[in-house]
């Protein structure tokens, strides 16, 4: 009893609760200046600092800060479109060439550049660098770089030096490529691509996932494990764009919906994806609304279905479902944040054939088509998704649209590695929630990844539609080689209009990200790569580094205002 | 001057039993009259039962207690709950009841018979009351939880018989303990001791003459039982345990809607009360009940 009458009080408070709005006011400052700590929160926690490991979405908010690589992003800018951010530019490198035959690749170090400790960055740091995830068992980068000619050998352990990535001085570096590679570029803008020198690495061991040596703009200060990660700027960066703030905070196993009610106290900068009673909350809010921030990221999802077994091995059950799911009601139950899907390719993304339009919903498509397959009655069939309320909901809306057409799906929640096991898997579920999202800006890292039949295996299976078409196949291979941009992008419309047409998912939806920001956080912008990256942020707070309180706000300037 | 006897405040003339058969009544006639008006409890409704932000509605003639996150009528949900609360509460109480009464009667007789009988059934008794029950609900919730998320989940009727036994274990040992203390001194009295002497076998004694006069302890202790039951599912399925998903529970109804409190507090307010009227006709009953056996007396 106690403990309903508790809930009920509690709502009877809080629907007498005033309006909610910002309780702190950006300074007024109109050039970006240095100081101030920014938190941010996560609800899980961050597995490893250590670039050649670290490959979930929360360990990679902090390496994006503390390492920097040969190319990187240009800076996303509030207000731009995702694809903005995904125009590489140079970093550690100044300048770098391409050969004719496109294979060899040799860049040109900055002068005078230097880790956290005041070492300086070498080409060899690079080399002893990537020849090192390509020895670790346990990286789950080796794999992409198999393009270098050598890699294969040092993976294997056949080799202790990687033959094609070569050290010409201390500031050139060469890679001898055994195939044009498109893609290349792009994964040495990765993580597991930043130098790292050799003593350091050695001398730490394992313990190199809690002693990163930062090259990025930022460095660790501490890592209570379970808590809070906290950098602080580091003081050797080249980059004068990067690094305004004096501190970045990042909160361990924050639940979602405590992360919302610490925002609003003004205990954290930044809210991440509120859930969605949050985020209707403060969309109804007119003093949040210009602080909530709409980003398109690069991704994709759906559901997969395993191609190889019947029902799902007839091409006309894959296209029947597709035309059963009705994809606007997603993008309302998803509140707006999602967009309808044709295919795996995010828009704004290269290689998209912005021409084909969703399957539409028609349910009366999709029984004829089912009948023309034999199944006039439909068919019972499990489904398996991910627990948490969003997927329940979802699930519960897919479950009511397919059984307009005869489809009985029974719904099968699992915790996230029974999941991976279970898709992943010849002889797992037929029918799953699945999602992609990229590891690079660029379409070989979403149809190679999901849709050739290389990355087919028993388990574990990349590739979990187990979908093996050789037309596909040597289309992605073409694209992959080829370095003019308009072929390849033929290629790659082509791919599309195939998988439109194959149907190995129910093509669902894109989705946006919302994140929403103290009025006083400026220039940030959620990362269609890194999703958070504060390298650019910076904080509008008084002379006093002080954050200036809501009511305080006056006109005049900030150094004329009375203290 | 003497004072005035005491006399009985005119409040107790109050009709509670009437209040709170007349309240019952009218919950009995909506759990079958709401669903056959409104929509199917499980009946997802996108376009129709949400706004076009994607948020659940609030009460209007159409939805008369608002729709739910994925357009679902509120009512229908609120008294498909209420329906599963009450068969699951009342199934529990009848559980409890007759496990206790067992237990009770036959410790109450025996503690002259065979004292080490009643002995034994009192300290199970004791170690019952003592097993901090809210807390191996919570851990029973996570066990079943784990077997739901990786494994098959429960079908709808299995839950909720797993549920009301669950349940029963927390009524039992207060109705055996009522029932001992009154069995023990019934077996002291004369109308016992003279059947007894017409050779009454122990069977015959507490069926003839102990159980029929226990039975407005027990009608009293079923009304508060079933109230107590409510309690109890309600809180074991804001816990998680109880019917899986999609089917409607009074208790994950708040679990799930308290997080719209700021939104949409009807999908908090309108299980939450209705909690509340339950457990209070059960009381209401109660007190109806105990009053006319005080009067009778």
């Amino acid at each position: 009893m106690g403990l309903v009458l508790a809930v009920l009080a509690s709502s009877h408070v809080a629907c007498r609760e005033p309006q909610s709005q910002p309780r702190w006011q950006a300074a007024g400052n109109l050039t970006p200046r240095r100081g101030g700590a920014l938190r941010f929160s996560t609800a899980d926690s961050v597995n490893s600092l250590d670039p050649a490991i670290a490959y979930d979405e929360i360990s990679i908010y902090m390496t994006a800060h503390l390492f920097d690589t040969l190319v990187g992003y240009a800076p996303a800018m509030p207000g731009g479109a995702g694809g903005a951010a995904t125009v590489l530019e140079p970093r550690l490198a100044e300048s770098w060439q391409l050969s004719e035959d496109g294979k060899m690749l040799r860049f040109h170090l900055r002068a005078d550049l230097r880790y956290h400790d005041g070492a300086p960055i070498v080409a060899g740091d690079f080399k002893y660098a990537l020849e090192r995830v390509l020895r670790m068992q346990d990286s789950p980068f080796g794999s992409f770089l198999l393009p270098v000619a050598g890699a294969e050998a040092v993976r294997q352990g056949r080799a202790d030096h990687c033959a094609g990535i070569r050290v010409l001085d201390d500031r050139t570096l060469e890679f001898e490529l055994t195939r044009r590679d498109a893609s290349f570029l792009y994964i040495l803008a990765m993580k597991f691509a930043a130098p790292l020198r050799r003593e350091v690495a050695e001398r730490a061991g394992a313990a190199l996932r809690r002693e990163p040596l930062a090259s990025g703009p930022y460095q660790l200060v501490s890592w209570e494990e379970g808590q809070r990660v906290t950098l602080r700027r580091s003081p050797h960066h080249w980059d004068a764009r990067r690094g305004w703030l004096d501190e970045i905070v990042l909160l361990e196993n924050v639940p979602r919906d405590v992360e919302l009610l610490m925002f609003e106290r003004g205990e954290l900068d930044v809210c991440y994806q509120p859930p969605a009673p949050g985020y209707l909350w403060l969309h109804s809010q007119p003093a949040w609304r210009p602080h909530m921030q709409r980003t398109v990221m690069m991704n994709a999802f759906g559901e997969r279905m395993n191609v190889t077994r019947p029902p799902f091995n007839d091409v006309r059950v894959r296209r029947a479902l597709n035309y059963a799911v009705n994809k606007e009601h997603l993008a309302v139950l998803l509140h707006g944040t999602a967009e309808p899907a044709h295919g795996i390719l995010p828009p704004g993304m290269f290689g998209r054939d912005d021409a084909i339009a969703p399957y539409p919903h028609d349910p009366g498509r999709a029984r004829a088509l089912l009948r023309e397959a034999g199944y006039p009655d439909g068919f019972a069939v499990e489904y398996a998704t991910l627990t948490g309320d969003e997927p329940r909901k979802l699930a519960t809306a897919l479950q009511a649209d397919l059984a307009e057409v005869g489809v009985r799906i029974t719904i099968r929640e699992l915790s996230l590695p029974a999941y991976l096991a279970a898709v992943g898997s010849r002889d797992g579920p037929g029918l799953s929630f699945t999602s992609w999202t990229q590891d690079y800006p660029d379409p070989s890292s979403f149809v190679d990844l999901r849709f050739h039949s290389r990355m087919i295996t028993d388990q574990a299976s990349v590739n979990d539609t187990f979908y093996a078409n050789p037309v596909v196949d040597g289309l992605i291979d073409e694209a992959r080689g080829e370095l003019d941009r308009t072929r390849r992008r033929d290629k790659y419309l082509s791919i599309e209009k195939i998988l439109y047409d194959d149907a190995p998912w129910i093509w669902g939806y894109h989705r946006a990200t919302v994140e929403v920001l103290q009025p006083y956080v400026r220039s940030y912008q959620a990362h269609p790569v890194w999703v958070r990256d504060f390298s650019y942020a910076w904080l509008d707070l008084d002379d006093q580094g002080r954050r200036v309180p809501a009511s305080e706000v006056t006109t005049a300037p900030v150094s004329e205002r009375p203290r | 001057m003497r004072d005035a006897p005491p006399a009985l405040p005119r409040r107790q003339k109050t009709p509670a039993l009437a209040i709170g058969l007349g309240v019952l009544g009218i919950m009995t006639v909506c759990m079958i009259l709401v669903p056959a008006l409104r929509p199917p409890p499980d009946a997802v409704n996108i376009d129709g039962g949400l706004a076009s932000t994607g948020a659940p509605l609030p009460p209007s003639w159409r939805a008369p207690l608002g729709t739910d996150e994925l357009g679902r009528d509120v009512a229908a949900r609120v008294f498909a709950g209420l329906r599963m609360s009450l068969v699951i509460s009342v199934l529990a109480a009848a559980l409890s009841l007759v496990i206790g009464l067992a237990v009770g009667l036959v410790a109450g007789l025996a503690n002259r018979m065979a004292p080490w009988l009643d002995r034994l059934l009192s300290r199970a008794i004791d170690v019952t009351l003592a097993l901090p029950v809210m807390l191996l609900a919570i851990l029973a919730a996570a066990a079943v939880r784990a077997a739901a998320v990786d494994g098959q989940p429960p079908t709808r009727g299995g839950a909720m018989i797993t549920l009301a036994l669950l349940m029963s274990l927390i009524g039992w040992p207060t109705i055996a303990r009522v029932t001992r203390a009154r069995a023990l001194v019934l077996a002291r009295s004369e109308m016992v001791h003279a059947a007894r002497a017409l050779g009454a076998t122990p069977l015959g004694i507490l069926w003839r003459h102990v159980l029929p006069n226990t039975l407005d302890v027990i009608s009293v202790l079923a009304t508060v039982t079933v109230a107590q039951m409510v309690m109890a599912e309600v809180s074991m399925s804001f816990l998680g345990l109880g019917a899986p998903a999609p089917a409607a529970s009074l208790g994950r109804m708040v679990f799930e809607g308290r997080v719209h409190y700021r939104t949409a507090p009807w999908l908090l307010l309108a299980p939450g009360l209705t909690i509340v009227l339950a457990v209070s006709t059960f009381h209401l009953i109660n007190v109806g009940l105990r009053r006319r056996y005080a009067e009778a007396r």
